[in-house]
């Protein structure tokens, strides 16, 4: 089993573990463990009720090929592996 | 011969879950019926859920010590899996429990005991004008001082846990944040500013010279600080006599950590230690609104009583070793481990013995985690992997 923060199906928490929304309703009987997100095909079984499936599948491959290597980096690491740099000068 | 019956409760110091039923005779109770009012019925949520919810489930039992559920959840689950934390992560493990556990100690000593003395009851006795000035409910100086000073010690749960309550920051196989130089430097420095709020304001002395009592004649003449404005009370009201328990003391060692456990496991009864048997427990249901049988915790199980028997009195099951009651707590933890003023107070066995066992607690967890934290290595790996077993057995104890 990986690290909790590793698997990023959640949102994580400062705390380095996934976001189990517990302050929203219901979240005490959740599809899956706590710590999971069900997904069929990379895409969560459940989305929010303002977000429709097409538009979440766009914005979210979007933002996973998007992804810096230094964010999606220390996402998966229990600490900062790769520093923010400052941007190169434009020449 | 005058008899009759008293209801205590519920009690308002956290959640009032709590009601005891007291039947006197000649000014003296006779009998006493502590009863949770509230079923909780924790065991019974976990059925048929992933065992990897207990993280997220059982610490939930309590608001005070839910780290300490998570502790016993997370052992549970390496010890059915096979997972050991890296010695770095039970390190940090570790750290999280202890504050928690200073936090609750130094709560109860000001907000839930000593504000008792505080009461228009106790006019007129010696210490009564200051103990008014130290502990009126929401305005005395003693209170604000710990509310402050509390607050700036959970600083390191939020560093080492993200929040608190109910972190999931403590797994079977180590911890998910990883402290860095900066957050060594930080909690360093929130410990030394707690370690001045109890030289200043509990102890009035250095936490070493507390720790460092030996006898009940050496507690006897401490005078300093809120200590002595406790003993001074305890003296005044005869609380070493009050509430003796059964003088036996369990304790399966505190915050088990890189180097083992911070204090030594063990039943101690009459001044001597012995091994503590976990296979030796049963939950006993005689006087319970339980069905089933008394039985060890793992075989046992929760269905209440829907009738609420006559025979019965409470929502809670009664733990008892090898057949007898042992108590817990501070007390049983400093006098298993043998610090020699801890043993001295278990035979004594009363109100005092108990919150100055929590004091000795609170001086010596203090040292204790100053050390800890002095020996984070931010280079070193907090979590290693872990499988889940398909079937599984596995005990966790804090």
């Amino acid at each position: 089993m990986q690290h909790p923060a590793l698997e990023r199906r959640r949102l994580l928490h400062a705390g380095g573990y996934p976001c189990i929304a517990c302050t929203a309703p219901e979240f005490e009987s959740p599809k899956s463990t706590f710590t999971e997100t069900p997904k069929i095909a990379g895409m969560s079984v459940g989305l929010p009720t303002d977000m429709p499936k097409a538009w979440f599948m766009a914005l979210s491959s979007l933002s996973k090929a998007a992804t810096p290597k230094r964010i999606d980096t220390n996402a998966r690491a229990d600490r900062v592996r790769i520093a923010p740099q400052p941007r190169r000068e434009r020449s | 011969m005058t008899a009759h019956r008293l209801l205590v409760g519920p009690f308002n110091r956290i959640e009032g879950d709590l009601e005891v039923r007291l039947e006197i005779e000649d000014g003296r109770v006779a009998a006493a019926y502590a009863n949770s009012p509230l079923f909780r019925g924790f065991e019974a949520m976990m059925a048929g859920r992933d065992p990897r919810d207990a993280l997220t489930v059982t610490p939930r039992i309590c608001g005070i010590c839910s780290i300490s559920q998570s502790a016993a959840a997370a052992l549970a689950l390496a010890d059915a899996a096979g997972a050991r934390m890296p010695p770095m992560g039970a390190r940090v493990a570790a750290i999280l429990h202890g504050v928690e556990n200073l936090a609750d100690h130094v709560t109860h000593f000001t907000l839930f005991f000593m504000l008792d003395f505080a009461r228009p009851a106790y006019t007129g006795r010696p210490w009564h004008a200051r103990a008014v000035e130290r502990f009126t409910a929401a305005q005395g100086s003693g209170l604000r001082a710990m509310v402050e000073a509390r607050a700036a010690l959970m600083h390191i749960t939020g560093t080492l846990g993200g929040k608190w309550l109910h972190t999931l920051a403590i797994q079977p196989a180590g911890v998910t944040r990883a402290p860095d130089a900066r957050d060594r430097v930080r909690m360093t420095s929130t410990l030394r500013a707690f370690r001045r709020h109890l030289e200043r304001e509990t102890f009035g002395a250095p936490l070493e010279e507390f720790a460092a009592l030996e006898t009940l004649y050496a507690l006897d003449a401490w005078e300093t600080g809120d200590v002595g404005l406790f003993l001074t009370i305890a003296r005044d009201l005869g609380l070493a006599a009050a509430g003796v328990g059964p003088r036996r003391y369990l304790s399966w060692g505190a915050h088990p950590g890189a180097e083992g456990r911070a204090t030594r496991a063990g039943l101690w009864q009459a001044g001597s230690v012995t091994p503590a048997d976990a296979d030796a427990v049963r939950e006993d249901l005689a006087h319970s609104w339980m069905m089933g049988e008394a039985a060890h915790p793992l075989d046992g199980v929760t269905v209440p009583d829907e009738e609420m028997r006559d025979s019965a009195y409470s929502w809670c099951k009664a733990s008892r070793l090898a057949g007898a009651p042992a108590e817990t707590g501070a007390l049983a933890r400093q006098a298993v481990d043998g610090h020699p003023l801890a043993q001295a107070l278990a035979t004594e066995g009363g109100v005092r013995a108990r919150v100055a066992a929590r004091l000795l607690e609170i001086a010596r967890t203090q040292i204790w985690l100053e050390a800890q934290v002095a020996g984070v290595d931010p280079s070193h790996s907090l979590m290693g992997d872990w499988t889940l077993p398909d079937a599984a057995t596995g005990v966790g104890l804090t």
